[in-house]
């Protein structure tokens, strides 16, 4: 569960303050992934970076008990200079890993990204492919309660898409995803409930194709 | 679940080990740099200014006297500088929750530490091997002033850290203080030669009363020429209370990417 209590943001701009959120209350229920829409500028990455913790509310509070992952595929910030085997050491330890598990989800990644003799050299050198499975399969080494994927998932070609998607099927029979997209379809096929932001309000739907009808229409008007 | 002082000393070692990794891992011998730089200053200070050292600090041997200002002093302008890009070049970083904006700025402070003792261990060795004696005079004294020193650089490094992430402009000013400072400091000569009329205006430096504090009682003939515990103290008291206070105020604008 994921509750958002009286939840106020807001940013600093030059004309003052720009309120994302309004004193929103909502409870995210047990068990079910989780489709956020909203037009450009609603609120909805804001929303993405308060749940996976970096960002925190002004007022008000986000409490949650389950173990939340950081966004998939990001690879920001991975050190240029240093190899890909350094880089998801270096997340591992930050998740305070044992050298065990570390050797074990790095074994993992290699497994799945299969660069081959990239995977130990300068993360400088990579494409924008490889940087991507490393990331890719970086998030998925970990088991986290709720994935968060803002837009797109796949990366890569056409049959690094079909592994990743599969992979990604199965960690969703123990796990839940939350999910930015401006695609309805996508989030009809991999979502279960609906937040749709309008206004600095969150309206919760149980049904992720309600939540797009709603969506559709207050995108038109 | 983890506490959050079990995330921070994991966080803060992930950090430590990326920084000796980048720092060092690049060059052949990269760890027998960071006692070769200090090496370029010895020589040539003692070059320069030996002779003067020699006559008014008769019973103090020269290169020992750099040497307990010198690793100081680098350990500071290490700190200072390598803080003004700590929190701004690893704010991608910062989508992982567990990492916080200072996490970077500890696990420099740490190396740099590392680097002054192991440095300073290294020289003193070095210096010994000529049979001259190298144990200070009064340890607990001295090992008071290098803390204060320490705790006047975390402060400023915060500072550092927390300003240049704001305004990047100021990260190129940096030098054009720290230059000047390393010839105000008291590295190469003791306060005692400096005019008497003079003294004062350089006394507003904190690290000059650290050196001079710690080589009074590192050597029994060294004379102070008014450092006291007190400003110094007072500056790493002033400085760590700015630095958390200026954080705990900006952490949230820290934080928006």
């Amino acid at each position: 569960m994921i509750e958002l209590k009286n939840l106020t943001k807001w940013y600093k701009t030059k004309k003052g303050r720009h309120y994302v959120f309004r004193d929103v209350s909502v409870v995210f229920p047990e068990g079910k992934s989780i489709g956020i829409l909203g037009p450009n500028g609603a609120g909805k990455s804001t929303l993405m970076r308060m749940i996976s913790g970096t960002e925190y509310p002004n007022s008000g509070r986000l409490i949650t008990s389950k173990k939340i992952s950081w966004p998939v595929g990001l690879s920001g910030g991975f050190q240029g200079s240093m190899s890909g085997r350094d880089n998801i050491k270096f997340i591992c330890r930050i998740y305070g890993l044992s050298r065990d598990e570390i050797r074990q989800k790095i074994d993992y990644v290699q497994e799945f990204a299969e660069i081959g003799d990239y995977f130990d050299m300068p993360v400088n050198t990579y494409s924008s492919g490889m940087k991507g499975k490393i990331s890719f399969g970086l998030s998925m080494a970990f088991d986290f309660d709720y994935y968060l994927v803002d837009e797109c998932t796949s990366v890569g070609d056409q049959t690094f898409k079909h592994k990743s998607n599969k992979l990604f099927d199965e960690k969703r029979q123990k796990a839940n995803i939350i999910m930015v997209s401006h695609s309805p379809e996508v989030l009809i096929r991999n979502t279960d409930i609906g937040a749709v932001i309008q206004d600095g309000k969150i309206n919760l739907l149980d049904d992720i194709k309600d939540a797009a009808k709603f969506y559709g229409k207050i995108n038109k008007r | 679940m983890r506490t959050a002082i079990q995330i921070q000393k994991s966080v803060v070692f992930a950090f430590f080990i990326r920084e000796l990794k980048t720092r060092f891992g690049n060059y052949r011998l990269g760890y027998l740099w960071a006692l070769l730089e200090p090496l370029g200053h010895v020589l040539v200070i003692t070059v320069i200014f030996g002779a003067l050292g020699r006559r008014t600090m008769p019973g103090i041997d020269y290169p020992l006297f750099i040497i307990t200002g010198l690793f100081p002093f680098l350990f500071f302008r290490h700190v200072w500088t390598r803080s003004a890009e700590a929190v701004n070049s690893n704010r991608a970083l910062l989508a992982y929750r567990y990492v916080q904006p200072l996490d970077n700025i500890w696990a420099r402070v740490l190396l740099e530490l590392l680097i002054f003792i192991a440095g300073f261990v290294v020289y003193l060795i070095g210096v010994a091997a000529f049979g001259i004696p190298v144990l200070p005079h009064r340890p607990l004294e001295v090992l008071c002033a290098y803390a204060l020193l320490f705790i006047f650089a975390i402060g400023v490094g915060i500072v550092s850290g927390v300003v240049s992430a704001m305004f990047p402009e100021v990260k190129k000013c940096i030098p054009f203080i720290t230059r000047p400072l390393y010839f105000i400091s008291g590295v190469f000569i003791p306060l005692s030669v400096v005019p008497e009329q003079y003294r004062g205006w350089l006394l507003w430096n904190p690290i000059l009363h650290a050196l001079e504090l710690a080589r009074e009682f590192y050597f029994p003939s060294f004379q102070n020429a008014g450092a006291t515990w007190y400003y110094l103290g007072l500056s790493a008291m002033v400085s760590l209370c700015f630095g958390l206070a200026l954080y705990r105020l900006t952490r949230f604008k820290l934080l928006e990417s």
